[in-house]
């Protein structure tokens, strides 16, 4: 982390800008050569994995008909969110047998976002890939729970909202076809863009305070006194990834809950 | 390059401008939810669901934008 | 040289910007990535294959020893409270039917009680009065007995006092006269007396 310092931080902070913006690529941590390996994401995607089978597998043990502890009365919420206001508020009625999938995704995504903020951890969300991979399992789950309710036509025929005079039915379809094709990419992007950007933002103002401070220490440049609105809105980055990790988890589950509810069609 | 600057510089104002149109829908989307939940309690839980979808349509534009901004 | 200054001043002064407004969620940086064009949305296969295999190899362990076990729980919970609802309900109801009827025994039984004493009281008013009745039947009876015997007895009183008084004015008799007499002597003094008596009686 040698950077030599001019007096002028607004030049100072190109290098190690560049440098942070390397850290957030896929580097291969193990290399079996020939392009395959093991990047950071897929470690910290082992790491989450194991965290997530130790809390659920351990909290379901400790929930109890009248509940008591806090570790177990996170788990027992946690849960009943996903089952009433995720299942039945937007899948509607049979939403029983979507309910392991919603609750495995809510909860992945929302360890995974909260380990992510530690500092020196990284999510594995951040990562297109990773991101693009639970987009897919969610698409092709409501589109299949879509066919097998109303067969493979009449989920084609549904694309397009009933009530709708005739001559304007193939335009509406194509545009709500390409609005349901949307729905993989806007999945993964919002995950993803939310936390990447997140966390690129806390290290860019991290590296400004750093080195604007330098900056006033070392050459007394009397731009550096800035360095506390670095700080602060450092502070009010850092609460806000810690209600964006919630929101985007929340928001996830509830989108692909919606999706499959819209699939299904109303009764 | 000067052009590659410029290009880049496009970008960002592209994206930048793309943001006004879906930040004044996803805002109207909030806006909408919170009176009729204010109106009729009794109705929010539909109306959340309701607001979901549509702020999802208007930030799949918003999301687009931002994928285009690394493609070219 | 300057041109590729120029490129990372142009860089950072777009990433601080974008992160300084928090206008928009996501600053857009071109970062230096291997990738161009499209290429940039097509995942990587070394972490998109990892992380499909993974989470429905999660989704598989949670669904089957997780979830249902927490489910089983909070419907447990569920049935507890309803059957505890209802067997509350129940005895509620229980109870207000048993409190009706201990009522309706109460009262039954008062008014037996009632009925018992009322029944004794005039029990007690015969008796009494048949007792009175015999008692003073009795006392008349012995009175009625006493007073024939009374009657008997006097009766005999007199007969032994008249048997005694013949004897008693003889006495007297001799008394008075001073002489003895005899049983004949006695016959023709009483003769002669009555005799006397008589000629007196005719004058």
């Amino acid at each position: 982390m040698a950077f030599e310092l001019t007096g002028d931080p607004l030049a100072d902070i190109a290098g190690p800008i560049e440098e942070l913006s390397e850290s957030f690529n896929s580097t291969f941590v193990v290399d079996f050569g020939g392009g395959i390996g093991l990047t950071q994401y897929t470690v910290w995607m082992f790491v989450i994995t194991l965290v997530v089978l130790a809390v659920v597998l351990i909290g379901v043990r400790k929930v109890q008909v009248s509940p008591k502890g806090k570790f177990a009365g996170l788990i027992d919420w946690g849960y009943d969110a996903v089952c009433r206001n995720m299942g039945e508020g937007a899948v509607g009625h049979g939403y029983k047998k979507h309910i392991p999938f919603l609750a495995t995704l809510f909860f992945f995504i929302l360890i995974s976002n909260i380990i992510g903020l530690i500092p020196g951890a990284k999510t594995p969300t951040g990562s297109l890939s990773v991101t693009w991979a639970l987009a897919l399992i969610a698409f092709v789950y409501f589109n299949f729970y879509g066919i097998k309710a109303k067969g493979g036509w009449g989920y084609i025929k549904s694309i397009a909202p009933s009530g709708l005079p005739k001559p304007m039915v193939p335009i509406i379809w194509f545009f709500e076809f390409f609005s349901l094709v949307i729905r993989l990419l806007t999945l993964a992007v919002r995950l993803y863009g939310n936390m990447f950007a997140g966390h690129m933002i806390l290290g860019i103002f991290a590296i400004m305070t750093q080195f604007f401070l330098l900056d006033l220490i070392q050459f007394a440049n009397p731009i550096g006194a800035a360095s506390i609105a670095w700080v602060l809105f450092l502070f009010v980055m850092y609460a806000l990834e810690c209600l964006v990790a919630f929101l985007q988890a929340y928001v996830f589950t509830i989108l692909s809950a919606v999706y499959v509810g819209l699939a299904q069609g109303e009764h | 390059m000067e052009t590659t600057f410029i290009i880049a510089a496009l970008k960002v104002v592209g994206y930048g401008l793309g943001t006004i149109g879906p930040g004044i829908g996803l805002g109207l989307c909030g806006y909408g939810l919170c009176v009729g939940s204010a109106r009729q309690p009794e109705l929010a839980g539909k109306l959340f669901t309701n607001a979901l979808i549509f702020g999802a349509l208007a930030e799949a534009l918003a999301l687009i934008g931002f994928v285009l901004t690394f493609i070219f | 040289m300057k041109a590729k200054l120029n490129k990372k001043l142009a860089k950072a002064g777009a990433a601080a910007v974008a992160a300084a407004s928090l206008a928009c969620a996501f600053p857009t940086l071109a970062f230096a990535s291997e990738k161009e064009g499209i290429a940039v949305l097509i995942p990587d296969m070394n972490e998109f294959i990892p992380m499909l295999v993974i989470f429905i190899i999660l989704l598989i362990i949670l669904a089957k020893f997780g979830w249902p076990v927490i489910d089983g729980i909070i419907t447990k919970r569920e049935t507890t409270i309803k059957e505890a609802l209802k067997k509350s309900e129940e005895a509620q109801i229980e109870a207000e039917r048993t409190l009706a009827e201990y009522k309706e025994q109460l009262a039954d039984a008062k008014a037996q009680s009632a009925q018992i004493v009322a029944d004794a009281r005039a029990t007690g008013e015969a008796v009494k009065a048949d007792i009175t009745a015999k008692a003073q039947a009795e006392a008349a009876d012995m009175i009625a007995k006493a007073k024939v015997a009374i009657e008997a007895e006097k009766k005999q009183a007199q007969a032994e006092l008249q048997a005694s008084v013949a004897d008693i004015s003889v006495d007297v008799a001799a008394r008075l006269i001073g002489e003895e007499l005899t049983e004949g002597e006695h016959r023709s003094i009483i003769e002669r007396y009555v005799k006397e008596a008589g000629s007196f009686n005719a004058n």
